[in-house]
Protein backbone atom coordinates (compact mmCIF):
# COMPACT_ATOMS: atom_id res chain seq x y z
CA UNK A 1 0.00 0.00 0.00
CA UNK A 2 1.35 3.17 -1.21
CA UNK A 3 1.24 6.85 -1.69
CA UNK A 4 2.77 8.15 -4.50
CA UNK A 5 3.94 12.37 -4.33
CA UNK A 6 6.44 14.13 -6.08
CA UNK A 7 9.30 16.28 -5.83
CA UNK A 8 8.66 20.35 -6.68
CA UNK A 9 11.86 21.64 -8.42
CA UNK A 10 11.33 24.65 -9.16
CA UNK A 11 13.39 25.84 -6.09
CA UNK A 12 15.41 23.56 -3.78
CA UNK A 13 13.54 20.18 -4.22
CA UNK A 14 10.74 19.84 -1.81
CA UNK A 15 8.18 16.65 -1.61
CA UNK A 16 4.61 17.39 -2.07
CA UNK A 17 2.16 15.20 -1.94
CA UNK A 18 -2.21 15.54 -3.47
CA UNK A 19 -4.75 14.56 -1.26
CA UNK A 20 -8.95 15.20 -0.49
CA UNK A 21 -9.79 16.87 2.29
CA UNK A 22 -13.22 17.28 3.70
CA UNK A 23 -14.63 19.54 6.74
CA UNK A 24 -17.44 17.79 8.37
CA UNK A 25 -18.59 20.39 10.11
CA UNK A 26 -18.40 22.47 7.36
CA UNK A 27 -19.76 20.40 4.85
CA UNK A 28 -17.00 21.17 2.20
CA UNK A 29 -14.11 19.39 0.81
CA UNK A 30 -11.57 19.77 -1.91
CA UNK A 31 -8.37 18.95 -3.41
CA UNK A 32 -5.26 19.94 -1.10
CA UNK A 33 -1.83 19.82 -2.14
CA UNK A 34 0.60 19.23 1.21
CA UNK A 35 4.40 20.12 1.76
CA UNK A 36 5.75 17.18 3.47
CA UNK A 37 7.15 18.90 6.69
CA UNK A 38 8.17 16.76 9.91
CA UNK A 39 8.97 19.93 11.33
CA UNK A 40 5.41 20.82 12.28
CA UNK A 41 3.36 18.71 14.91
CA UNK A 42 -0.02 19.20 13.22
CA UNK A 43 -1.44 19.52 9.51
CA UNK A 44 -2.36 22.98 8.35
CA UNK A 45 -4.50 24.49 6.09
CA UNK A 46 -3.23 27.58 4.78
CA UNK A 47 -5.27 30.44 3.15
CA UNK A 48 -4.69 28.94 -0.24
CA UNK A 49 -6.61 26.18 0.79
CA UNK A 50 -8.92 27.37 3.28
CA UNK A 51 -9.99 29.94 1.04
CA UNK A 52 -10.59 26.75 -1.84
CA UNK A 53 -12.51 24.93 0.54
CA UNK A 54 -15.02 28.16 1.04
CA UNK A 55 -13.88 28.85 4.50
CA UNK A 56 -14.04 32.56 5.80
CA UNK A 57 -13.28 33.39 9.19
CA UNK A 58 -17.08 33.57 10.44
CA UNK A 59 -17.29 30.25 9.73
CA UNK A 60 -14.40 29.19 12.16
CA UNK A 61 -14.09 28.41 16.01
CA UNK A 62 -12.13 30.37 18.41
CA UNK A 63 -8.17 30.41 17.39
CA UNK A 64 -7.34 28.61 20.31
CA UNK A 65 -4.08 27.48 19.49
CA UNK A 66 -0.99 28.95 19.86
CA UNK A 67 1.43 28.25 17.21
CA UNK A 68 5.54 28.83 17.31
CA UNK A 69 7.74 28.78 13.82
CA UNK A 70 10.69 30.29 11.98
CA UNK A 71 8.44 33.00 11.25
CA UNK A 72 7.09 33.86 14.94
CA UNK A 73 3.85 32.80 16.47
CA UNK A 74 0.36 32.89 15.13
CA UNK A 75 -2.74 31.49 16.58
CA UNK A 76 -5.11 28.55 14.63
CA UNK A 77 -8.23 27.03 14.71
CA UNK A 78 -8.72 23.55 15.03
CA UNK A 79 -11.20 22.09 12.68
CA UNK A 80 -11.83 17.98 12.01
CA UNK A 81 -10.62 16.80 9.21
CA UNK A 82 -11.11 13.51 6.87
CA UNK A 83 -7.57 13.89 5.02
CA UNK A 84 -7.35 11.18 2.14
CA UNK A 85 -4.50 9.88 -0.30
CA UNK A 86 -5.45 7.22 -3.11
CA UNK A 87 -3.26 4.45 -3.63
CA UNK A 88 -3.19 3.13 -6.82
CA UNK A 89 -1.36 0.43 -6.46
CA UNK A 90 -4.52 -0.85 -3.79
CA UNK A 91 -6.74 1.34 -5.84
CA UNK A 92 -7.97 2.00 -2.36
CA UNK A 93 -7.84 5.28 -0.39
CA UNK A 94 -6.55 5.88 3.10
CA UNK A 95 -8.31 8.44 5.01
CA UNK A 96 -6.84 9.78 8.49
CA UNK A 97 -9.40 11.22 10.94
CA UNK A 98 -7.34 14.35 12.70
CA UNK A 99 -7.68 18.03 13.44
CA UNK A 100 -6.39 20.51 10.74
CA UNK A 101 -5.30 23.77 11.82
CA UNK A 102 -6.08 26.86 10.07
CA UNK A 103 -5.06 30.61 10.38
CA UNK A 104 -7.45 32.83 12.45
CA UNK A 105 -8.31 35.72 10.05
CA UNK A 106 -5.95 37.76 11.38
CA UNK A 107 -3.19 35.70 11.52
CA UNK A 108 -3.77 35.10 7.44
CA UNK A 109 -1.35 37.51 6.25
CA UNK A 110 1.38 35.63 8.28
CA UNK A 111 0.76 32.60 6.76
CA UNK A 112 0.50 34.53 3.31
CA UNK A 113 1.59 32.42 0.23
CA UNK A 114 3.17 29.26 2.02
CA UNK A 115 1.37 25.64 1.24
CA UNK A 116 -0.59 23.52 3.32
CA UNK A 117 1.51 21.10 5.17
CA UNK A 118 0.85 17.34 6.18
CA UNK A 119 2.52 17.37 9.80
CA UNK A 120 3.73 14.76 11.83
CA UNK A 121 0.30 13.94 13.27
CA UNK A 122 -0.15 11.73 10.03
CA UNK A 123 3.77 11.19 9.06
CA UNK A 124 4.31 10.03 11.96
CA UNK A 125 1.86 7.21 10.89
CA UNK A 126 3.46 6.53 7.83
CA UNK A 127 6.33 4.91 6.79
CA UNK A 128 8.32 7.83 4.37
CA UNK A 129 10.76 7.48 1.68
CA UNK A 130 11.95 11.00 0.05
CA UNK A 131 14.62 10.87 -2.34
CA UNK A 132 15.09 13.91 -4.70
CA UNK A 133 17.62 12.33 -6.95
CA UNK A 134 14.77 9.81 -7.51
CA UNK A 135 11.82 12.17 -7.54
CA UNK A 136 10.49 9.49 -5.39
CA UNK A 137 8.45 10.87 -2.13
CA UNK A 138 5.85 7.61 -1.07
CA UNK A 139 4.07 7.10 1.78
CA UNK A 140 2.88 3.74 3.09
CA UNK A 141 0.30 4.26 5.62
CA UNK A 142 0.90 1.64 9.17
CA UNK A 143 -1.83 -0.60 9.61
CA UNK A 144 -3.49 0.07 13.04
CA UNK B 1 1.97 6.77 17.78
CA UNK B 2 -1.22 8.38 16.17
CA UNK B 3 -4.01 7.10 15.79
CA UNK B 4 -7.51 8.77 14.15
CA UNK B 5 -9.17 11.24 16.44
CA UNK B 6 -13.21 10.26 17.42
CA UNK B 7 -15.58 12.87 15.47
CA UNK B 8 -19.07 13.81 16.94
CA UNK B 9 -21.41 11.10 15.79
CA UNK B 10 -23.73 13.75 13.74
CA UNK B 11 -20.99 14.02 10.99
CA UNK B 12 -21.30 10.30 10.03
CA UNK B 13 -24.12 11.04 7.93
CA UNK B 14 -22.32 13.64 5.94
CA UNK B 15 -19.34 11.44 5.54
CA UNK B 16 -21.44 8.59 4.58
CA UNK B 17 -22.32 10.25 1.61
CA UNK B 18 -19.08 11.31 0.22
CA UNK B 19 -18.56 9.74 -3.71
CA UNK B 20 -15.23 8.69 -3.28
CA UNK B 21 -14.94 7.80 -7.29
CA UNK B 22 -15.62 11.29 -8.03
CA UNK B 23 -12.83 12.49 -5.36
CA UNK B 24 -10.76 9.73 -6.99
CA UNK B 25 -11.00 11.12 -10.39
CA UNK B 26 -10.65 14.70 -8.92
CA UNK B 27 -7.55 14.27 -7.21
CA UNK B 28 -5.93 12.46 -10.39
CA UNK B 29 -6.50 15.44 -12.30
CA UNK B 30 -5.54 17.52 -9.99
CA UNK B 31 -2.31 15.93 -9.23
CA UNK B 32 -1.25 16.60 -12.80
CA UNK B 33 -2.36 20.01 -12.30
CA UNK B 34 -0.62 20.16 -9.63
CA UNK B 35 2.96 18.67 -11.22
CA UNK B 36 2.32 21.16 -14.20
CA UNK B 37 1.74 24.52 -12.56
CA UNK B 38 5.38 23.44 -10.91
CA UNK B 39 6.64 22.60 -13.58
CA UNK B 40 6.22 26.22 -15.35
CA UNK B 41 6.96 27.91 -12.23
CA UNK B 42 10.23 29.67 -14.17
CA UNK B 43 8.25 31.00 -17.23
CA UNK B 44 5.58 32.32 -14.51
CA UNK B 45 8.29 33.93 -12.51
CA UNK B 46 8.43 36.22 -16.37
CA UNK B 47 4.78 36.26 -17.48
CA UNK B 48 2.83 36.67 -14.07
CA UNK B 49 5.44 38.01 -11.60
CA UNK B 50 3.84 38.27 -8.26
CA UNK B 51 0.79 36.61 -8.61
CA UNK B 52 -1.39 33.61 -7.97
CA UNK B 53 -1.80 31.52 -10.53
CA UNK B 54 -4.85 28.71 -11.24
CA UNK B 55 -4.30 26.06 -13.18
CA UNK B 56 -7.15 23.51 -14.64
CA UNK B 57 -6.78 20.53 -16.50
CA UNK B 58 -3.57 21.76 -17.49
CA UNK B 59 -4.37 25.04 -18.46
CA UNK B 60 -3.74 28.69 -16.90
CA UNK B 61 -7.53 29.48 -16.02
CA UNK B 62 -6.90 32.70 -14.03
CA UNK B 63 -4.20 34.96 -12.44
CA UNK B 64 -4.02 37.71 -9.45
CA UNK B 65 -1.53 39.56 -7.06
CA UNK B 66 -5.02 39.22 -4.62
CA UNK B 67 -6.19 35.24 -4.63
CA UNK B 68 -9.52 36.15 -2.93
CA UNK B 69 -10.41 37.94 -6.08
CA UNK B 70 -8.77 35.50 -8.50
CA UNK B 71 -10.95 33.14 -6.84
CA UNK B 72 -14.11 35.14 -6.80
CA UNK B 73 -13.53 34.89 -10.46
CA UNK B 74 -12.91 31.76 -11.22
CA UNK B 75 -15.94 30.70 -9.04
CA UNK B 76 -17.97 32.98 -11.08
CA UNK B 77 -16.84 31.29 -14.01
CA UNK B 78 -18.04 28.23 -12.84
CA UNK B 79 -14.72 26.88 -11.43
CA UNK B 80 -13.94 26.51 -7.88
CA UNK B 81 -13.81 22.67 -7.32
CA UNK B 82 -10.08 21.02 -7.70
CA UNK B 83 -8.23 24.22 -9.04
CA UNK B 84 -4.31 24.10 -8.76
CA UNK B 85 -2.92 27.42 -7.41
CA UNK B 86 0.32 28.67 -5.97
CA UNK B 87 1.48 32.12 -5.27
CA UNK B 88 4.52 32.74 -8.02
CA UNK B 89 7.23 35.67 -6.48
CA UNK B 90 9.14 37.65 -9.03
CA UNK B 91 12.57 36.32 -7.08
CA UNK B 92 12.66 32.53 -5.46
CA UNK B 93 11.82 32.53 -1.95
CA UNK B 94 13.71 30.16 0.57
CA UNK B 95 11.18 27.93 2.41
CA UNK B 96 11.57 27.82 6.31
CA UNK B 97 8.58 26.23 7.91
Amino acid sequence: MAIEGYFDSSGEPAPYVGGSVYLPRLGVGNRVEFLLDTGADATTLHPVDAHKLGIDGSALGPASFQTSGVGGQARYTPEYAIVSFYDKDAEDWRSFRIQVYIPSPENEHSAGSLPSLLGRDILNRCHCTLDAAENHVVLEPRRT
Amino acid sequence: MGRDIEFPREYEDAIASLDWEQMRVDLEQFERDSRYLASIVPELREQHPDCWVAVYHEQIVGFDPDLKELLARLNAQGLKQNLAIRYVSREPVLLIV
